[in-house]
């Protein structure tokens, strides 16, 4: 049974499933949503996603939503096929959620609003805010020197081994550093950048850069 | 008998709020460490070596620091199977899915407006912060979209992520209190039907009204 993810292979989250995936081994169908159109607003689509957001998986008769739920599932479904993304302890484990959820309310809307102020609105001819884009990248400079410091100490976010919480930063931070043109965020620290090189070189994730862009 | 766990962080605290009822719910003892977040204790050397972004809560057991609430409920449902409440984080793949995708819907989507809110009417006033009306309308606007989801699919479902009270319910509890008790904008939440019969029942629940004694012990006018 082929998993069907409902989605754009360009969108963040959407691509957030995808990454997993194909780490995972996972085989799947991707069922493009016409953002730009509004498909996502309808009501057919809004019977299988209540919030009229992307991504929604359909596996034969189970359904979900929400990316980090999605992928969480997977990871634990598919637990002994591919590599482990969830640790090997309750310990490790929990370090990947916690990781997952800095992600998930640190970091993720402030590299959102970024890439909204600086390529989003200036595609649909309007004028970004410039105040307001310098206030969010120093705010995200504060969080991403806590993320040096983390990496510093250790290989991956939650331990030794590439996980969920990595996983999880590649689709936002690859918009940043390229259509938003904030790679010195990452590139200006050592251990930040060394990180973003190992988690972006993963054939995974480069199978789906080449599916996308 | 088992060292308590500890729990930093002051018990007004939405976020510590989520962490002692998932503790309570559990059955697992624990020690609240307060802290002063008005002279700064959360942005002291000490703390941020347990929490780098300087917020709470931070939690510590004999095996492991961690932080970010919804990382620590989940480790006290998966470490602390047999106890108190079983079924909270869902006892099989399945439910536990259902689960995470109502948890990860509450911290997208539920909790950024209604944190809004409740800083703009319950806090601002307190800390003699002028509120912002357009910050208040925007976000009362947002909330009342995802409510009415909430609605709809608290019509269809005794609790969100199914027939049973869970984590995904659990979470939304103290933003919900606040928006209830110390606004008013409750009617957001209790004029509508279902959603005002979901919040009717889990904010009756044992542990959710421990939390709140805890809370009106500790609050100083």
């Amino acid at each position: 049974m082929v998993v069907k993810v409902y989605g754009s292979v360009k969108a963040a989250c959407p691509q957030r499933v995808l990454a997993c995936l194909l780490e995972k081994g996972v085989e799947f169908e991707i069922v493009q949503v016409d953002l730009d159109e509004g498909e996502h607003k309808r009501p057919e689509f809004l019977l299988r996603q209540p919030f009229g957001q992307v991504p929604v998986i359909e596996d034969g008769d189970f359904k979900l939503f929400e990316s980090r739920a999605i992928i969480r599932y997977y990871a634990a479904k598919y637990v002994n096929q591919g590599p482990n993304l969830l640790g090997n302890t309750l310990e490790e484990k929990a370090l990947v959620d916690q990781w997952l959820e800095v992600e998930a309310h640190n970091l993720n809307d402030l590299a959102f609003n970024l890439v909204l102020q600086l390529v989003i609105l200036p595609r649909m001819g309007q004028r970004s805010d410039t105040a307001l884009v310098h206030n969010l990248e120093q705010k995200l400079e504060a969080v991403l020197n806590i993320y040096e410091q983390r990496l510093s100490k250790s290989n991956y976010l939650a331990g030794d081994s590439f996980t969920l919480a990595d996983l999880s930063h590649l689709p936002a931070l690859r918009y940043l550093m390229n259509e938003a043109g904030m790679a010195h965020l990452v590139t200006q620290r050592k251990h930040v950048n060394a990180w973003w090189d190992k988690i972006s070189s993963r054939p995974a994730w480069k199978k789906l850069a080449s599916l996308a862009h | 008998m088992a060292t308590p766990v500890k729990v930093y962080g002051p018990p007004l605290s939405t976020a510590v709020c989520r962490v002692v009822a998932c503790l309570l719910e559990k059955d697992v003892e624990f020690q609240l460490i307060s802290l002063n977040m008005a002279k700064g204790d959360h942005k002291k050397p000490d703390f941020l070596k347990i929490q780098p972004f300087g917020q709470v809560p931070a939690f510590q057991d004999e095996k492991i620091s961690l932080f970010e609430s919804r990382a620590i409920c989940r480790y006290v449902c998966e470490n602390y199977p047999e106890k108190g409440n079983k079924g909270l984080f869902g006892t099989n793949p399945l439910a536990k899915a259902s689960i995470d995708q109502w948890l990860e819907a509450e911290g997208q989507s539920f909790n950024p407006p209604s944190s809004a809110l409740v800083f703009q009417l319950a806090l601002a006033p307190r800390m003699n912060i002028k509120q912002d009306e357009g910050v208040i309308k925007q976000n009362e606007e947002k909330l009342a979209k995802v409510l009415d989801v909430y609605e709809k699919r608290l019509g269809e479902s005794r609790f969100l992520a199914g027939d049973e009270f869970s984590l995904a319910d659990l979470s939304h509890l103290p933003n919900a209190h606040y928006l209830v008790n110390a606004t008013d904008r409750g009617e957001i939440l209790t004029s509508r039907d279902n959603v005002g019969r979901w919040w009717g029942e889990i904010s009756n629940r044992d542990s959710w009204k421990k939390v709140v004694d805890m809370q009106k012990q500790q609050h100083s006018p």
